[in-house]
C-alpha cells in the first residue's frame, strides 16, 4: 500500500489529488486541494504553490509529505494566450459643432434656435433676432436669471442657453419666460460666438427628437443635401440623449474616422490570406476558416496587433528557451465590439461609440520544461516526482469519473487564456485542440464596452451577479428578487448598480442601467465561449460533426461561472448532446480532473 | 418662533422638511434650497425652538411624507440630513461650522433630493458620517493652511499695534 499525489499546475490554479494505492492497483481517493499557481505555468517557481497544495491536502489525513511514495506532475500543455483591443473608428469634431450629453438635470423643455452670444454681450446686440446665451462659471444663477429677465423685458428674444455649471433648473425657474437650457458644459469657453445654434431639451424620460434627425437639422439650419449628409454623425451622436446643442460653424465638421489598425497574415497548410483588422471580426474569422488548418499567424510589425503578437511570442520563447522566431501563433479569435470613446474636440466631455475588434491569440510549442520542475520539486520535498501524463489525456480520464458519462466523451476546458477540447472515442483514442480566447477575453470585452478601464472591476463584473441598491435598506437583484437588510447600507451604494463580489458589494460609477450591464456581460460570454465551444468541438468531433459526440463535460475555472455552462448547454441542445458541468469522482465538480486523471493513469500502469 | 399650527393637509404635501433652530442664517438655508431645487424636489423651511441639528433632522424626516429631512442648529452652526428609516441610528450626513461653505450646503440639498429620487448621492470627499469624526480630529492640510494664515494675520496685527 502506498500514498500517491496527482498534481495539476494550471495557468491560474494548482490542484492536487491524494490517493491510497493498494497492492492490486486499486485506488482510494483521500483528499484534494486547490491553491493559486505561483509563477508562470511550467517554471520552477511553481514548486512553492505545489508544496502548499500538497500540505493542504495532507493536513486532514494526518500523514506527512515523506509518507508519499510518488508525486505525479502533469505534462502541461504549452499553451499561452493574450488579448488586445484594436479601435478602428473614432469620432472627431473639427471646430466646435456639437454638444450632446446627458446632464442629470437640464432646464426647461423644447427647442430654441438663435445666434450664440455671451451673457455679457447680450444687451449690446440687436432686439430683432433670437439669441442663444452662453453663461460662464463666473456668473451665478441668480445673476444670470436676473440679467436675462432684464434683457427679455427690454425686448431681447432669448431662445435658449448653454451653461457651464449645474444650474439649468435654477436659472429656468427664475426666468419670466422659460427656455431650453443645457448645463454642465465643461468647455463652455470653446463655444463659438456669433454662430447659429439650436438647443433642445426633452421632457423627463424622453429623448431629443429634432437634433437627432438629420432632416430636422437641415430644416433648422437651411442645409443643402451635401451638408445634410455631413450632419449625419451629429444626429447619430445625439440620439438617445435628453439634451443637445448643435452649432453651425463655417468649417465645423464632425467625422467618423477609421484608424488603420494593421493587418494580419493567416498562413495555412495550403493557403495564405491577408486581412485588415479594421475589416472587423467576421472578416477575420471567415478568412481563418478558409485557410484552416493553420500553421501560423503573422501580424504587421509596428501596429498594436503586431505588438500583441510579439509579446505572446516573447513570453513563450522565454518559457521554453526557444528563439522568438521559432514560436508560432496558432490560433486567433476576433470579436467585434463597441468602445465608448471621448469625442475629440468635444465641449462637454461627450462620448461616442467607436467600433473596435478584440483579439485573442494563442501560442503552442513543443513542451514546457516540466521535467525541470519535477527535479526541483523532488529536491525540495525528497519524494520521487515524475511527469505522469499529457494534460489533455489526464483531464479526460478524470472527467470520465463523472457519474453518468461514457465514451465517446468530449471535454471542454474553459480556462482563462485558452479554450481546449478533447475527445475520447470508444477505442480510447484521444484527440485534442487548443483555441485562443477564454475568460481573459471576456474580461477585456466587458472592460472595453463599459468603458471601465479597470481590468479588476471588469473581472468582478464577469464573475458575480449585479444588484441595484434601491433604498438604504434594500437591494433588487438582477433577477428581480429583493433583499432587505437590518442595518443601513453604505450611502455610497445608494441608488447605484453594485457588483455582489465576494468581499462585499462594489458600486459602479457608470450611469448605465443594470439591464445594459447584464446584457454586455452575457453578450461577451456568448461571443467568446459559445463560439469557441462550437469551434473546438467541431475540430475534435468525428468527421467534424458535433452530433456524433454523445457527452460533453465542462471542466476548468470558467465552468464554475454562474451562467457560462447554461449558455453552452443551450447552444449544444440542437446537436443532441448531453452537456453539463463535470462532477469529477462525483464530488469535485468541474475541478481536479487532471489531478484525478494522473492518479488513475498511474494506477493503471501499476496494474498492467 | 413656535411651530405654526398648519392644517394637516398642508403638512402632508410631499416635500423635504428643513427644521432650523435660531439663529438660522439665510446663507445657510439658501444653498440647501438651491440644491433641492436643481434636482426638482420641493422643500420647506420651518423655524423651531431649537435642538441639535441631528434631532431636528430626525424630526423633519419623520414629518416628511418623502421620509427625508434636514436640520440646522443655528447656535452650534451644524447641519444634518436624515432619513425616516434611519431613526434608530445616526444621520446620513452631518457637519459643523468648518464645512458650512455654500458648495457643501448645496451638495447637502442635492443629496437630500437624490435620496428622495433614489439617485446615486454625490460625495465631495470625506463627508460620510463615521469617517468625518476621524477627519475632524486630524485637521487636513487645507485646515492647517487656514490656521497658519490666521495666526500670521493676528501676529502681524499685534505687531502693527505696537
Amino acid at each position: 500500500m502506498a500514498y500517491i499525489a496527482g498534481v495539476d499546475v494550471g495557468n491560474n490554479s494548482t490542484e492536487v489529488a491524494i490517493a491510497q494505492l493498494g497492492q492490486r492497483g486499486e485506488i482510494r481517493f483521500l483528499s484534494s486541494a486547490l491553491v493559486w499557481t505561483v509563477g508562470i505555468k511550467g517554471t520552477i517557481q511553481n514548486a512553492m504553490g505545489i508544496i502548499d497544495a500538497l500540505d493542504m491536502g495532507l493536513e486532514s489525513l494526518e500523514i506527512e509529505r515523506h509518507d508519499l511514495s510518488t508525486v505525479l506532475l502533469n505534462e502541461a500543455t504549452p499553451v499561452i494566450g493574450d488579448v488586445a483591443m484594436e479601435t478602428i473608428t473614432e469620432t472627431v469634431i473639427t471646430e466646435s459643432a456639437m454638444i450632446g450629453h446627458n446632464p442629470s438635470t437640464p432646464g426647461g423643455q423644447g427647442l430654441g434656435v438663435g445666434t450664440t452670444v455671451t451673457l455679457a454681450d447680450l444687451e449690446e446686440g440687436s432686439t430683432d433676432q433670437p439669441w442663444i446665451v452662453i453663461i460662464p462659471a463666473t456668473v451665478d444663477f441668480q445673476e444670470a436669471a436676473s440679467r436675462m429677465n432684464r434683457a427679455t423685458s427690454a425686448g431681447f428674444d432669448i431662445a435658449g442657453a448653454i451653461v457651464r455649471k449645474d444650474d439649468a433648473v435654477l436659472i429656468n425657474n427664475r426666468l419670466h419666460r422659460p427656455i431650453p437650457i443645457v448645463d454642465e458644459v465643461a468647455h463652455v469657453e470653446r463655444v463659438p460666438v456669433g454662430m447659429i445654434a439650436a438647443v433642445e431639451v426633452a421632457g423627463p424620460g424622453k429623448t431629443i427628437e429634432k437634433l437627432s434627425n438629420p432632416y430636422d437639422i437641415a430644416t433648422l439650419f437651411g442645409l443643402d443635401p451635401e451638408e445634410t449628409r455631413k450632419v449625419v454623425p451629429i444626429a447619430r451622436a445625439l440620439m438617445g440623449t435628453r439634451s443637445g446643442v448643435v452649432i453651425k460653424t463655417p468649417r465645423g465638421d464632425i467625422q467618423e474616422r477609421r484608424i488603420p489598425a494593421g493587418k494580419i497574415t493567416l498562413v495555412g497548410q495550403e493557403r495564405k490570406a491577408q486581412v485588415q483588422v479594421q475589416e472587423g471580426a467576421d472578416a477575420i474569422m471567415q478568412h481563418l476558416d478558409h485557410v484552416c488548418p493553420l500553421v501560423e499567424i503573422q501580424a504587421e510589425p509596428g501596429t498594436n496587433v503586431g505588438g500583441m503578437f510579439e509579446q505572446v511570442r516573447q513570453v513563450m520563447a522565454d518559457l521554453t528557451d526557444q528563439p522568438v522566431g521559432a514560436v508560432r501563433v496558432q490560433d486567433v479569435l476576433a470579436v467585434d465590439t463597441l468602445k465608448p470613446q471621448m469625442v475629440l474636440g468635444a465641449l462637454a466631455g461627450e462620448y461616442a461609440l467607436g467600433n473596435a475588434v478584440g483579439l485573442a491569440a494563442m501560442v503552442e510549442t513543443h513542451k514546457l520544461p516540466m521535467q525541470r520542475l519535477a527535479r526541483k520539486l523532488e529536491e525540495e520535498i525528497m519524494v520521487r516526482t515524475v511527469v505522469g501524463g499529457v494534460e489533455a489525456d489526464m483531464a479526460i480520464h478524470g472527467a470520465l469519473t463523472t457519474p453518468g458519462t461514457r465514451p465517446p466523451l468530449a471535454i471542454l476546458d474553459l480556462g482563462g487564456g485558452s479554450t481546449d477540447a478533447s475527445l475520447i472515442d470508444e477505442a480510447g483514442v484521444i484527440r485534442s485542440v487548443h483555441l485562443a480566447g477564454a475568460g481573459d477575453m471576456v474580461t477585456l470585452l466587458i472592460d472595453t464596452e463599459l468603458g471601465l478601464e479597470d481590468r479588476e472591476l471588469a473581472e468582478n463584473i464577469k464573475c458575480f451577479p449585479l444588484a441595484k441598491v434601491e433604498t438604504l435598506f434594500h437591494q433588487r437583484h438582477e433577477d428581480g428578487s429583493v433583499q432587505f437588510f437590518h442595518e443601513p447600507l453604505d450611502p455610497r451604494l445608494f441608488g447605484r448598480v453594485v457588483v455582489l463580489a465576494e468581499n462585499g458589494p462594489i458600486p459602479l460609477e457608470t450611469r448605465e442601467p443594470l439591464a445594459k450591464i447584464v446584457a454586455v456581460r452575457q453578450e461577451a460570454k456568448k461571443k467568446v465561449f459559445v463560439l469557441n465551444a462550437i469551434r473546438a468541438l467541431e475540430r475534435v468531433a468525428p468527421a467534424s460533426n458535433i452530433r456524433l459526440i454523445s457527452f460533453v463535460a465542462l471542466v476548468g475555472g470558467s465552468a464554475l461561472d454562474f451562467e457560462i455552462p447554461q449558455m453552452i448547454a443551450d447552444a449544444l441542445v440542437e446537436y443532441g448532446v448531453v452537456t453539463g458541468r463535470a462532477n469529477v469522482r462525483g464530488v469535485e465538480g468541474p475541478r481536479n480532473a487532471v489531478a484525478t486523471g494522473l492518479v488513475l493513469a498511474y494506477a493503471e500502469k501499476q496494474k498492467g | 418662533m413656535a411651530d405654526a399650527k398648519s392644517s394637516i393637509s398642508d403638512e402632508m404635501k410631499p416635500r423635504v422638511w428643513i427644521l432650523g433652530g435660531p439663529p438660522v442664517q439665510e446663507e445657510v438655508i439658501a444653498p440647501i434650497f438651491w440644491g433641492l431645487e436643481e434636482e426638482g424636489i420641493p422643500a420647506e423651511f420651518r423655524e423651531v425652538v431649537g435642538g441639535s441639528a441631528e434631532s431636528l433632522a430626525r424630526q423633519a424626516a419623520g414629518r416628511s411624507s418623502l421620509n427625508v429631512g434636514l436640520g440646522i442648529d443655528g447656535t452650534e452652526q451644524r447641519v444634518a440630513l436624515h432619513h425616516r428609516d434611519l431613526q434608530a441610528g445616526g444621520p446620513l450626513f452631518s457637519f459643523g461650522p468648518d464645512k458650512l461653505q455654500p458648495v457643501r450646503l448645496r451638495q447637502l440639498g442635492r443629496n437630500a433630493a437624490r435620496l428622495v429620487k433614489g439617485d446615486p448621492l454625490v460625495f465631495q470627499n470625506e463627508d460620510v458620517v463615521g469617517t468625518e469624526v476621524q477627519h475632524t480630529s486630524e485637521p487636513s492640510h487645507h485646515q492647517v493652511d487656514e490656521l497658519q494664515a490666521l495666526i500670521v494675520r493676528i501676529v502681524t496685527e499685534l505687531l502693527q499695534k505696537e
